[in-house]
Parts: structure tokens; C-alpha cells; sequence
């Protein structure tokens, strides 16, 4: 059997505001997601639906509220399961001052990594990333798209098994998006999980097997993207979408 | 985890560095060893006459020493306090929190960071002040260093306090610390006796409420001038409760960081 390496249970995430922090918002609610090792899953739907908090309570920026997360039955927060994890943000922002060496060296030596090895997997991740011609530019230089690039080289740089991008295309150019669909196809194919958030779905039906519908801070749908286009057939990933979303709005 | 932790101190070191703070630092110790000659009126080289050249010395020394320390130390309580904040506001904090760190690590390596850059400027103040002794065929004072290292730790303190009030108080810190700065720096040994009675109520408070009393002069000012019996024990403790004191709020304020959301859309 498939280990599990993403497990949520029950996720609660409420955010707290205003005068003695009484005004609540909730982001999440009671959301469940198994994903198993080696899939790679996306979590679609509209702004404000929660995709961006469900994945920073998974990397442990947020508390959750209420219920559990484990990756490869750990505590997100322990050291040991962060070592597992590689992490990029929405928009990636780092050190204007360091070059993309210095800044994925600095990333490597708090991800434990030591000469010479980090040396080596700086430059691998940095040509992955398509960066090799700008090694020793400061990247306060850096166009939003180079600093995208960054960000993802530095959340493979430690080697994990599990990768959580947060719209990773954002600000990316056409050859920038196309090297992150062959970069997660490279990684599914190393045998790493990877959890996608992001609003392109053609991507998506591309190079994910799996896709988890969210609005409101709940799941709608969650389903492998085979069967659910065997399902619905003549239809499109995004006519599925916009029908649940749109559906369970009007039921709502 | 040590390498982890030098890996931040370096980086906040650097990061300083980048904001020209560093500039301030070799200001800070070329005015200082100026500034007390012309405080006496006189050029130090040349006004030798009027004075035994013993106190004009020790004299350059407590009051060149005096100053550079108050001045790093404010400046490095000041940075201190926004040391966590700059982080979160340039949003660098998500990308390194994420990492295989514990909180409490990345906090202590800021924390070094700042107490690094004090501990440069309070060098390169003993630099100046052992090169113009040896300029000048002097010795400095035989318990200068001690009282050195004492007015350090007395300054990591400070700086602690500082940085954790940083963590603890988020976007208004800077303000807040820049009082509590004010008000510690008011009460360093060097000021004069009717500031001390104004401010007896806050004395008091900061006597009952610190373990060291560091309010008290007798040990700074009297290691200067030679005044003072020297005990080991006793200063070396004096010293250890100062840390302590500063460990007690680091702590208070990593136990308050570590379950604290890092919101990245609102920083």
C-alpha cells in the first residue's frame, strides 16, 4: 500500500480580527485531503477560497484552529518533516542584496545542507530553474518572474519528497509556465508528491492526477482527474469546475 | 543546529551591513575618539601641559568609552527591536521559517545578529583606545576590560529585552522600545544626580524589578578609576544575572513567536 504523505483532517482555520479579535473569519473549514506519495494534486478554485491557507497551516505558517495535519506521519512543524517538504509562496520574495548563489546557498545550510553537496545542488537547481545566466546578478535586480524562478529553485534545492507550490506560475512568461509543468512532470516522475494551488486548469489536466475543487474554506470535489473527465465526458476541466463551483453556490 | 543559527546571525550581519548600518558603526567610533579631546577645550596632543597626562588620559578613556557604549548601545537596541519586523515587512520571512528551523533558532540568530554588531563597535572602541595608549606610552587601567565586558553584558541585555519587545509587539515596537531604550539609557551610571532624583520612581522600579541592579554605578564607574576592590565572584554573577535577565524575556517572547500565524498577504 501507498504511504500517505499529505494527511488533513478535520481542518478548521479561523482568522481573528478587530477590537479584542471578536470579529471571526473562516478560512477553512472541516477539510479532509489524503494524498498518497508520488501524486501529484491540485487544489483549484476562486480567490478567497482558502487554497493559500489550507497550505500555509501544511508548512506551518499558520496554526490550524482545529484538527491535524502530518506529513509522512509526522507534525509539519517538526524539523525532520520540513526537511521533507520544499515550499514556494505566491510571490516569492528574498534577500535583494545576495545573488541567487549566496541566496540558495544561505536556503541549503538551514536545510542542512554542507559543502560540497550544497554547492553542487545550488548549481542543479538554478539551471533547472533557468537561471544559469544570471547567477551573480543581485536579485534586487530581479524581475518578478526571475524572482519566481528563484523560489523554485530553492523549495527543490534540499531534494524533498513532497513539493507545495502556491501558484507557481504567477508572473512566469509562456516558457516560464512550460517549465513548471515539465518540472512537476520531472518530479512525479523522481517519485515526489506534489500539491499544486493554482486557477490555470489547463495546466492542471496537463500534468496533475488529481484535483480537489475548494470554496469557502470546504471541498467540493475531490476526485482523479481521469475519472472525473471519463465522468463527465465532452466536457472540459474548467465546465466541470465552473459547474461546481457555481452548483454548490446556488445550493448554498 | 548551530549551523543553522550562525547561518542566520551571518546573514543578519550581512543584512545590516547592506543597510550601511555599518557606516554608523565607524562614525560612531571615529567621533567618539574625538570627541573628548575637544570636550576638555584642549587638543589632546598638544594641551598636555596644563594637565598630569595620567588624568587626562584616564579621562579620554572613561569618557570616549562612555559615550561610544551608550551610542552602540542605542543604536543596537534600536535595530534590535525592528530586527523582526524589516524581515516580516520585506516578507524574506516565509522562505526561511519554512526551512528545517525551529522558530526559537531563527530568533536567536537574529538576536546574535545585533549583539555581533555591538559587540564590533565595543571593539573597535578598545582598539582605538589600546592604539592611542600605545601612541602615547600608556597603560590603560588594570581593570579596564573587566569593566569592559561588564558594560557589554550589561548591553546584551538591554538589546534582548529590545529584540524580544520587537517580537512581541510586532508594528508598534519601534516605538515602544524606542521609549524603553530612552528610559534604560537614562538610567546608565554616567548622568547627572538631579535627572537621577526626577526619575526616582522609575529607579525604583527597574531596582525591584531587575536582578542585577544595574542602575548602580559603583561597578563601572569605580573600575575606571581604580577605586573599587575587585571580586571575581561577585561580578562574574552580576554578569550571569544580567543574561539571565535578558534569557527570560527571549524566552517569554519565542514562546509567543512559535504560535504566532505568519500572515504574508497582510505584512
Amino acid at each position: 500500500m501507498t504511504e500517505l504523505a499529505i494527511e488533513i483532517k478535520g481542518l478548521h482555520k479561523i482568522y481573528r480580527r478587530g477590537f479584542l479579535a471578536k470579529k471571526e473569519i473562516c478560512a477553512v473549514r472541516n477539510l479532509n485531503l489524503e494524498i498518497k506519495s508520488g501524486e501529484a494534486w491540485a487544489l483549484v478554485g476562486p480567490n478567497g477560497a482558502g487554497k493559500t491557507t489550507t497550505l500555509h497551516c501544511l508548512v506551518g505558517l499558520l496554526n490550524p484552529t482545529s484538527g491535524s495535519i502530518t506529513i509522512f506521519g509526522e507534525n509539519p512543524l517538526s524539523p525532520d518533516a520540513r526537511r521533507k517538504v520544499g515550499f514556494q509562496s505566491e510571490i516569492f520574495f528574498s534577500y535583494s542584496y545576495m545573488n541567487p548563489v549566496d541566496g540558495l546557498k544561505f536556503y541549503g545550510r538551514l536545510s542542512g545542507l554542507k559543502d560540497p553537496d550544497l554547492k553542487e545542488r545550488v548549481t542543479k537547481a538554478l539551471n533547472l530553474a533557468g537561471l544559469s545566466d544570471c547567477l551573480f546578478q543581485t536579485m534586487g535586480t530581479f524581475s518578478k518572474g526571475m524572482m519566481q524562478r528563484v523560489g523554485l529553485a530553492q523549495s527543490i534545492l534540499h531534494d524533498p519528497s513532497v513539493i507545495i507550490w502556491d501558484e507557481p506560475s504567477t508572473g512566469l512568461d509562456p516558457e516560464g509556465r512550460r517549465l513548471v509543468m515539465d518540472l512537476i512532470l520531472k518530479l512525479k516522475s523522481e517519485g515526489k508528491t506534489v500539491l499544486l494551488s493554482t486557477h490555470i486548469l489547463s495546466d492542471i489536466e496537463r500534468v496533475c492526477d488529481h484535483i480537489s475543487i475548494i470554496n469557502k474554506g470546504g471541498i467540493l470535489l475531490s476526485e482523479s482527474i481521469d475519472s472525473l473527465l471519463t465522468k463527465h465526458s465532452g466536457k472540459t476541466l474548467e465546465d466541470i469546475y465552473l459547474e461546481t463551483v457555481r452548483g454548490k453556490a446556488d445550493a448554498q | 543546529m548551530r549551523s543553522r543559527i550562525l547561518a542566520i546571525t551571518g546573514n543578519s550581519l550581512l543584512e545590516l551591513h547592506k543597510r550601511k548600518v555599518s557606516y554608523l558603526a565607524v562614525v560612531l567610533v571615529i567621533l567618539v575618539s574625538i570627541a573628548p579631546t575637544y570636550l576638555k577645550h584642549k587638543l589632546f596632543m598638544f594641551g598636555i601641559a596644563d594637565y598630569k597626562l595620567g588624568y587626562v588620559y584616564q579621562d579620554f578613556v572613561i569618557s570616549s568609552f562612555k559615550l561610544l557604549s551608550l551610542l552602540g548601545l542605542l543604536a543596537s537596541i534600536l535595530l534590535a527591536s525592528g530586527s523582526l519586523e524589516y524581515e516580516v515587512m520585506r516578507r524574506t520571512l516565509s522562505s526561511v521559517i519554512t526551512r528545517p528551523i525551529q522558530r526559537w533558532e531563527y530568533l536567536l540568530g537574529r538576536l546574535f545578529g545585533v549583539i555581533a554588531f555591538y559587540a564590533l563597535i565595543i571593539l573597535s572602541g578598545i582598539v582605538c583606545i589600546y592604539l592611542f595608549a600605545l601612541l602615547l606610552n600608556f597603560s590603560v587601567p588594570d581593570l579596564f576590560l573587566w569593566g569592559v565586558l561588564e558594560r557589554f553584558f550589561q548591553g546584551v541585555a538591554l538589546i534582548t529585552v529590545a529584540f524580544s519587545l520587537g517580537v512581541l509587539t510586532s508594528s508598534i515596537s519601534a516605538l515602544l522600545t524606542l521609549l524603553v531604550a530612552v528610559f534604560f539609557a537614562l538610567l546608565l551610571p554616567h548622568i547627572p544626580a538631579d535627572i537621577h532624583l526626577s526619575i526616582g520612581v522609575a529607579k525604583n522600579i527597574v531596582h525591584y524589578t531587575t536582578p542585577s541592579d544595574w542602575i548602580s554605578d559603583y561597578f563601572t564607574r569605580s573600575v575606571y578609576q581604580g577605586e573599587v576592590e575587585f571580586n571575581f565572584l561577585k561580578n562574574s554573577l552580576v554578569m550571569l544575572e544580567n543574561l539571565m535577565y535578558g534569557a527570560v524575556f527571549f524566552l517569554l517572547s519565542a514562546l509567543i513567536f512559535t504560535k504566532r500565524d505568519i500572515k504574508l498577504k497582510d505584512s
